[in-house]
């Protein structure tokens, strides 16, 4: 057999993925997994009281939306408490805050400061007064919408294990074209997690707006401290304690997403090496079968998707580097004479010759690709369309997103192997 | 109270049986793209032995006058680019090959000997007819990258008609023939030529090779093409004819 490095690479990679793309397809498939959660009869879920916890580093231009949004939660005033903690911002945040209280006397609203210590410190802060029954973190760059509450608190019903329920999370109002693409990622990111809270294998509660169960928090320790992604941290942290964590499509959060390639970058270079890093710290859930699906497949889906992406960017760059040099060689070696090329020549297309094989795996998995993208619109009903985007921009996310994220991974790999540190501590 | 831990152990056990349904999808399909390639390369070997026999029985009635140089000398150019072209594509065909690879050797082995024989044939008219075209004979290593072979194919656009090449792999072991034509011209390092009877071994560059080809041109007393008469004088040794 001729197989060559790259095919062998190619294949191994369309077969993990494949593999677990058809997985992701019998879990949503599958008539068993579909009770429970997501089609959970809403009881009345009473009224528990409930805290906001909004850490705010220099958010001058945002802070103000975010708390209009948490005073207009549908919910009695008298039995929620909003706690505002100012982590050392040096812009006009405090003020805005102090006039935002001023302004709201019917709401308890706490303003808490310390020194900039970071998102994890300030939410130990403001966990440390929080008196609800529930807690909730709020990004001061997203903002809730109203009827969040009575979404979301009536998962917490009936079953004390629940430890936290995480909303759907949206891009806030995409304008420009990289705000319109992570568009889609997001609404792929929300139907995946909706997939792996079908088996208990969601290993992220995001900062805007999970809610947790204050005792249970407190039991485990508190957010830590000394990881870049505490909210990766924590939930990973709720799984190693075998509690449960939800998420209902009801309640939407949107957010702030990076405007720039450079900021979105940094983003997901800090998200994505957050996600290994903690791996790393939980290695112990790895392959572990005490742990179901989230050791056996969640948690080594972390770290393989960056090796996947890796080998294959590696392994890729590495031919397409080797042809570019040859042919340059070629039209050195004929003192680019391109004229001569140009009058004789000759398109010979022989369709014999095409990879069919791959082709056939390949267009498989673009199919069931594009089959995602279409449900998961369907399932958040969201129009792929709204916002001025276009099944365009749509084929773009499909085509060039990946070889982002690609480089995002490069990235940290470099990261690992020169042990450089975080650029954002 | 902690959830109940599961693995959807029947899920990984369908998703890898279908997973291995989809593959085996694409390896037969591999497998009919892979006999149709064979039949191709059946085909076009097929194809050439023909234009051979009728090229033969056309040199052997030059004397009586039945057929005439010109005719005869334009047959054999197009028959040697037809064959330089397909060459390439059976060459791809066999590193392609994954399910039947002693079977694209074998018709690889076929065309070589069909190349050969044509490169014989191209020698065996020329010394009936006056001599317009320039033959080479090039011995490729398929280990290594063919800059070499690039270069050829690129001068072959250059002289189109006038330049005819004949490739061989001269790490065929199957084909004892590639390995006499070897011993015959002394040929030991790779990539080689035998351009007319004139033997260059290792790699030749575009100029080097133009000089070669053109001064043969020149000696046969041929028409100059027009490939040779596009190159800077600087290329050229002074004295050699070609510096006008």
């Amino acid at each position: 057999m001729n197989l060559e490095f790259l095919d062998v690479v190619l294949f191994s990679i369309y077969f993990l993925l494949l593999f677990l793309s058809i997985f992701w397809l019998l879990v949503l498939f599958t008539k068993e997994e579909q009770k429970g959660k997501e089609g959970k009869e809403k009881e009345n879920p009473g009224t528990p009281f409930f805290s906001a916890i909004v850490p705010a580093y220099n958010e001058e231009n945002s802070i103000e939306l975010a708390l209009q949004s948490l005073v207009g939660l549908e919910y009695p005033s008298e039995k929620m408490e909003i706690i505002v903690v100012n982590d050392g911002s040096t812009d006009r945040t405090p003020e805005i805050i102090k006039q935002f209280v001023h302004k709201h006397p019917s709401h308890k609203i706490i303003l808490l400061n310390q020194k900039n210590q970071g998102k994890a410190a300030a939410m130990n802060h403001g966990l440390r007064y929080a008196q609800g029954e529930l807690f909730a973190c709020l990004d001061a760059d997203s903002a809730v919408s109203s009827n969040a509450l009575q979404a979301m608190l009536p998962l917490f019903e009936d079953d004390g294990n629940v430890a936290a329920v995480c909303p759907l999370i949206k891009v806030k109002r995409p304008q420009k074209v990289l705000e319109k693409v992570q568009w889609y990622e997001y609404i792929i990111n929300m139907f995946h997690r909706f997939l792996n809270a079908k088996l208990d294998c969601l290993h992220v509660t995001p900062g805007p707006f999970s809610i947790y169960r204050t005792q249970i928090i407190r039991n485990i320790g508190g957010f830590d401290e000394h990881t870049i992604t505490e909210d990766l941290e924590i939930a990973v942290r709720l799984q190693k304690h075998h509690y449960q964590i939800l998420h209902t499509f009801d309640a939407v959060v949107e957010t702030v997403a990076p405007a720039t390639w450079k900021a979105l970058f940094r983003q997901r270079v800090r998200w994505y090496k957050g996600a290994t890093d903690n791996t790393i710290q939980y290695k112990e859930l790895l392959f572990n079968r005490k742990y179901g699906d989230f050791g056996v497949l969640r948690m080594p889906t972390v770290i393989l998707s960056g090796i996947l992406a890796i080998v294959l960017a590696g392994t890729l760059l590495y031919e397409l580097g080797r042809a570019a040099m040859e042919k340059l060689a070629y039209y050195y070696s004929i003192n680019f004479d391109f004229l001569t090329l140009l009058r004789n020549f000759s398109p010979e297309i022989n369709i014999l010759t095409w990879p069919f094989a791959k082709l056939f795996i390949a267009l498989t998995l673009a199919g069931i690709s594009f089959f995602i993208m279409i449900y998961s619109h369907r399932i958040i009903k969201e129009r792929i369309t709204n916002h001025g985007r276009t099944f365009f921009s749509l084929v773009s996310y499909l085509l060039i997103y990946g070889f982002f994220l690609t480089a995002v991974w490069l990235y940290i790999g470099f990261m690992y192997v020169s042990g450089r540190k975080n650029f954002w501590a | 109270m902690v959830i109940e831990r599961t693995i959807s152990t029947r899920k990984y056990l369908l998703a890898f049986i279908l997973t291995l349904l989809i593959f085996s999808g694409g390896i037969m399909i591999g497998i009919v793209f892979e006999n149709a390639r064979l039949s191709s390369a059946e085909q076009i070997t097929l194809q050439e032995k023909v234009s051979l026999r009728s090229l033969q029985l056309q040199q052997n009635y030059i004397e009586s006058g039945i057929t005439d140089c010109k005719t005869l000398n334009t047959i054999l150019e197009n028959n040697i680019n037809e064959l330089g072209k397909k060459v390439g594509v059976i060459i791809e065909y066999e590193k392609k090959a994954l399910f039947n690879p002693e079977e694209f050797n074998l018709q690889l082995q076929d065309y070589f000997l069909t190349e050969i024989q044509f490169y014989f044939l191209a020698k065996e008219i020329n010394t009936k007819c006056p001599l317009n075209n320039v033959k080479i004979l090039y011995f490729y290593d398929e280990n290594k990258d063919d800059t070499q072979g690039d270069i050829l194919a690129y001068l072959k656009k250059r002289f189109g008609g006038k330049l005819l090449i004949f490739s061989l792999n001269s790490q065929f072991p199957q084909e004892p023939m590639i390995g006499t034509l070897l011993t015959y011209y002394n040929i030991t390092q790779y990539p080689a030529m035998a351009i007319e009877e004139k033997v260059y071994q290792g790699h030749r560059t575009t100029e080097q090779l133009l000089e070669d080809i053109c001064s043969e041109f020149i000696d046969m007393g041929a028409d100059i093409p027009e490939g040779c008469r596009e190159i800077p004088s600087s290329v050229f040794i002074s004295g050699n004819g070609l510096n006008r």
